[in-house]
């Protein structure tokens, strides 16, 4: 039998070779803004639906687990505060975090997609590698993310993502970039 | 150069309050940061919790003091405990999930179980063995007190430390304007973000006591993207704004209204009758006037809270800020970070104030990503052989330390500017009647 991944996997039909393409060539390209800092392009790859989240994990007890409160989101933006955080982040006089700029990459894997009813649902695995003017030393944070892209006339668009990063304490003196 | 004697000595004076500096030493000498664990850390109260994490019996959260793990408990008889976190048997850390809900805690190396109330229950030794150890004698390495204020749990090691009320003193009249302002209280929206950056926990601390400068030359930029308040607006708001000196360390300033704005901008209006009901009439006053409020507790918990949004579409949203500056070493702080909101909220107030407090200040918080920067920097500038030989400057307190605001309306000395740096410098200088023995 074939073995399968049961936890948290994409929902619904598979994709084409030439769909799975698609997608594959789009996280790269999204991938390279993020690392290059180039967040307008980036911007233009997200819906004006967008909803964008970056969870923080737990540390809980297996058979009691306790949560409460809501969420622990780093993240939870629309279209309207990522565009400012992106003005932000691209504006010199506006930002000290990211002038100088980060150094950064963008490591994508574990890709997996399905088509359904919603758009496309796609599931990878980030790392990110960062060094900062400030912390010479690589700073890496990495993530499962949850999307949903959807097909518009100009390409493949981001309607959603889900982050959720694995560390608890972030050994990072801040989040001034995208997941 | 500077005055300070460093030679051989690690117990100061780092600060001449007459002259208006400090020693840069006090920001990245690690044999300062081991002796403040012993004369300021486990001296103070430090914040632990706030009650709503662990609202039932057998519910438990574990927290970081500085490099010491602990355990916070709420136990059958309601009580809320704070333990060291390690068996006392070999030291294991003993609970190792960040919330949780138990009758007990198992260590996971030889099987030490303790109750809720920290005695130790069983070992798996035979009797004989068992009361060799003292095994129905023995538990945790407890807080020596722990108490509430306003829903806010701290704990001390110091059994000779005064009484939490004593110590938070007059700072009560303004943490009532954060946690204490209606009927119900306040709750957390979730558990703690942490992050850590390089630098020294003073920084965070001393930012939140709080410099009022910095906030034209690094948030301005931002408050400009958000709020659509000019820069120079927001400087002159700055300028002509109170810092507060309120006694035992504690300090504050107040971002003030302009005079035109109306009373509570940016608060539901339906809590507003509830802050009246509540506070009394010189709270009410800077409720009502304060467009930003920020405020540290000594030694390292914090406050901020402010009326953002991110839309122009949408009036701007309260959010509360709670957090803490764990002294990792002496460049290295982890914060903990908590969001604020009245239990009596609409929940879809809770959950824009949630939204507006993670994207201002936490850890992807466009206002702490240029804060840390900051700090980080200052520790790159500081912590060199010949960096660490010179003095930070606070000398704009020499202008303004002789003009107090006479008939301030709360309690504590204020002065007339944020950018006096009066509070912000308050703040070092019990620092260091701490590090010297004097008052803790």
């Amino acid at each position: 039998m074939k073995p399968t991944v049961t936890q948290l996997m994409p929902s619904g039909e598979p994709l084409s070779d030439a769909d799975f393409r698609a997608v594959y060539d789009f996280l790269n390209l999204e991938s390279d803004c993020l690392g290059l800092g180039e967040y307008e392009t980036w911007y233009g790859l997200l819906t004006s639906q967008i909803c964008y989240k970056v969870l923080a994990p737990a540390f809980l007890d297996a058979t009691r687990p306790r949560r409460y409160g809501r969420e622990n989101a780093y993240f939870d933006d629309d279209y309207a505060s990522l565009g400012i955080r992106v003005k932000q982040l691209t504006t010199p006089g506006f930002t000290i975090a990211e002038n100088p700029a980060t150094i950064s990459r963008h490591f994508v894997t574990n890709i997996r997609a399905a088509k359904n009813y919603d758009g496309i649902e796609v599931v990878s695995n980030v790392l990110v590698v960062r060094v900062r003017s400030t912390e010479p030393e690589p700073g890496v944070v990495s993530a499962r993310r949850f999307d949903r892209l959807v097909e518009t006339p100009e390409g493949l668009r981001i309607e959603s993502r889900l982050a959720q990063l694995d560390q608890v304490s972030l050994q990072q003196l801040n989040l001034s970039f995208f997941i | 150069m500077n005055s300070f004697n460093r030679q051989g000595n690690s117990v100061g004076p780092w600060v001449d309050v007459e002259a208006g500096t400090a020693s840069r030493a006090i920001f990245t000498d690690e044999e300062i940061w081991r002796v403040e664990q012993e004369k300021v850390f486990a001296k103070s109260w430090l914040f632990l919790a706030h009650e709503t994490e662990i609202p039932e019996p057998g519910d438990h959260v574990t927290r970081q003091l500085g490099n010491d793990p602990v355990l916070v408990v709420r136990g059958e008889d309601g009580r809320i405990r704070a333990f060291h976190n390690s068996c006392v048997h070999r030291g294991v850390k003993l609970c190792r999930t960040d919330a949780g809900h138990s009758k007990n805690f198992t260590c996971p190396y030889h099987g030490w179980i303790y109750g809720l109330d920290g005695k130790l229950q069983a070992t798996a030794y035979p009797p004989e063995v068992a009361e060799k150890i003292g095994e129905s004698k023995s538990s945790l390495i407890e807080m020596a007190q722990v108490d509430s204020y306003a829903g806010l749990v701290f704990g001390t090691w110091d059994e000779t430390a005064p009484a939490l009320d004593d110590y938070l003193g007059d700072s009560r009249f303004y943490i009532d304007l954060f946690a204490n302002r209606t009927q119900g209280g306040m709750e957390v929206l979730g558990p703690p973000q942490r992050w850590v950056f390089k630098a020294n926990w003073k920084l965070g601390a001393l930012n939140f006591a709080a410099d009022g400068p910095h906030a034209a030359s690094v948030h301005g930029p931002i408050t400009y993207l958000t709020l659509q308040v000019p820069p120079e607006l927001i400087l002159q708001q700055l300028i002509n704004s109170p810092a507060v000196v309120i006694g035992k360390g504690h300090n504050c300033i107040f971002l003030e209204y302009p005079d035109e704005a109306p009373d509570y901008a940016g608060f539901s209006p339906d809590l507003v009758p509830l802050y009246q009901q509540k506070l009394n009439a010189a709270q009410q006053r800077f409720l009502a006037r304060g467009l930003t409020k920020v405020m540290t507790n000594f030694p390292n918990t914090s406050w901020v809270e402010s009326s953002v949004t991110f839309d122009d579409k949408t009036p701007p949203i309260p959010f509360c800020n709670l957090r803490t500056w764990q002294p990792l070493s002496a460049q290295s702080t982890e914060v903990w970070n908590w969001l604020l909101v009245e239990k009596e909220a609409a929940e879809e107030f809770k959950q824009k104030s949630y939204e507006i407090g993670i994207r201002t200040f936490a850890a992807g918080g466009t206002f702490d990503q240029d804060d840390a920067e900051a700090w980080a920097a200052i520790n790159l500038g500081c912590r060199g052989s010949i960096g660490s030989q010179y003095e930070v400057d606070f000398r704009a307190t020499k202008h303004y330390r002789d003009q107090p605001i006479e008939n301030f309306p709360g309690p504590g000395v204020a002065y007339p500017s944020t950018f006096s740096e009066m509070s912000e410098f308050a703040l070092l200088a019990h620092w260091q009647k701490v590090m010297s023995g004097g008052e803790s």
